[in-house]
């Protein structure tokens, strides 16, 4: 089923309703959405590190190789004490061996695209992207979101895996 | 004060707006706006004084092309490269007053497909191939940096952007083309 433009709208609207008491305590919101085509996509939420991988699954979206995928995601800083100087946002789409991997692969190799940011993290902070890249390799991809530097034991993340065929 | 290429507000545009495009582009490009609120916000382009030093660098195999909003003559930079390799793209944006904080600031980075090199006007943001945006709050010479690996897109002319958005009249920018051939 594709992502449709009402219940897309919806859910976002119902996201953005919804604040800070749907992060249960949790420091973050992360909405991160994938798609392809017209027919498929999929989306994961927030998840905690340690442990490395989480404990949610991960959705896997199936791709065919040279098609455009649209990556999107929204975070939202629901921690709401003080600003944390110097934190990030890191984002990624990196090979990996298989479905599910336990371990995030290093970005020195087989990295599709990546970015960080580095900014002065403000209760109610926003930060969002959207982007369309090409996987033109047959494999399994993890698509990575996440929190640096927050100064907190652990930091939140959101991941999606991406299986080229 | 150092003078920059600014742009001046004529529609509506503003951080909320903006955020709101992203929250319901929904993954479909087809149900963004074509005309954003950051489109409006870059109708007219006048040099005036800069709050914020902005600096772009864009990098692909031996190309390399650095850019800043301080005032220049000249045209707008053009870095050439070609389709399917990487592209790295850093940014800085820094606070120039000593003593003054800038509060809900937006920070917005757009790589959108464009008609012609040079081209005046912003694209719609229904052709765009990778657009970020943060929102913070700049104490006195605060820096906010961003570090993007890219696919370079397919054939064409693309306008890299970068620029604050908040609720003043004037806004600081900076603008390179990507031709890819």
């Amino acid at each position: 089923m594709g992502i449709h433009r009402t219940s897309c709208c919806f859910a976002v609207v119902a996201f953005l309703l919804s604040g800070p008491q749907m992060a249960r305590g949790e420091h973050f919101t992360i909405d991160l959405k994938v798609a392809a085509g017209d027919d498929r996509s999929c989306s994961a939420v927030s998840d905690q590190s340690p442990p490395e991988a989480g404990v949610l699954p991960r959705p896997v979206l199936r791709v065919a190789r040279g098609e455009v995928v649209t990556l999107q995601f929204i975070m939202t800083n629901v921690y709401p004490h003080g600003t944390i100087k110097g934190a990030g946002v890191r984002f990624y789409v990196v090979r990996q061996q298989e479905i599910s991997q336990k371990s995030v692969p290093p970005l020195d190799a087989g990295v599709v695209t990546q970015g960080n940011f580095v900014f002065n993290l403000k209760p109610k902070a926003r930060i969002g992207s959207r982007m369309r890249i090409r996987l033109d390799e047959p494999g399994v991809y993890l698509l990575r979101v996440e929190t640096q530097r927050t100064m907190s034991t652990h930091e939140h993340f959101s991941a999606i895996d991406i299986e080229v065929k | 004060m150092a003078r920059c290429f600014t742009v001046r507000r004529t529609g509506v545009g503003g951080a909320t707006l903006l955020l709101a495009v992203l929250l319901t582009g929904c993954l479909r490009s087809a149900d963004v706006p074509s005309k954003s609120p950051g489109d409006e916000a870059t109708s007219t382009t006048i040099t005036g004084p800069c709050r914020y030093e902005i600096q772009l660098t864009l990098e692909s195999g031996d190309q390399h092309l650095a850019a800043a909003n301080v005032a220049r003559a000249g045209p707008r930079p053009v870095l050439a490269v070609h389709p399917g390799r990487q592209l790295s793209v850093d940014w800085e944006v820094t606070n120039l007053s000593k003593d003054k904080a800038y509060k809900d600031v937006t920070l917005h980075f757009v790589l959108v497909a464009a008609s012609k090199l040079s081209q005046a006007e912003a694209p719609p943001l229904d052709l765009v191939e990778t657009e970020n945006a943060l929102t913070m709050d700049f104490d006195p010479a605060a820096r906010s940096e961003g570090h993007l690996q890219l696919q370079i897109p397919p054939v064409g002319v693309y306008q890299v952007r970068i620029e604050t958005i908040d609720d003043a009249p004037e806004q600081d920018q900076i603008v390179v083309d990507l031709d890819v051939k």
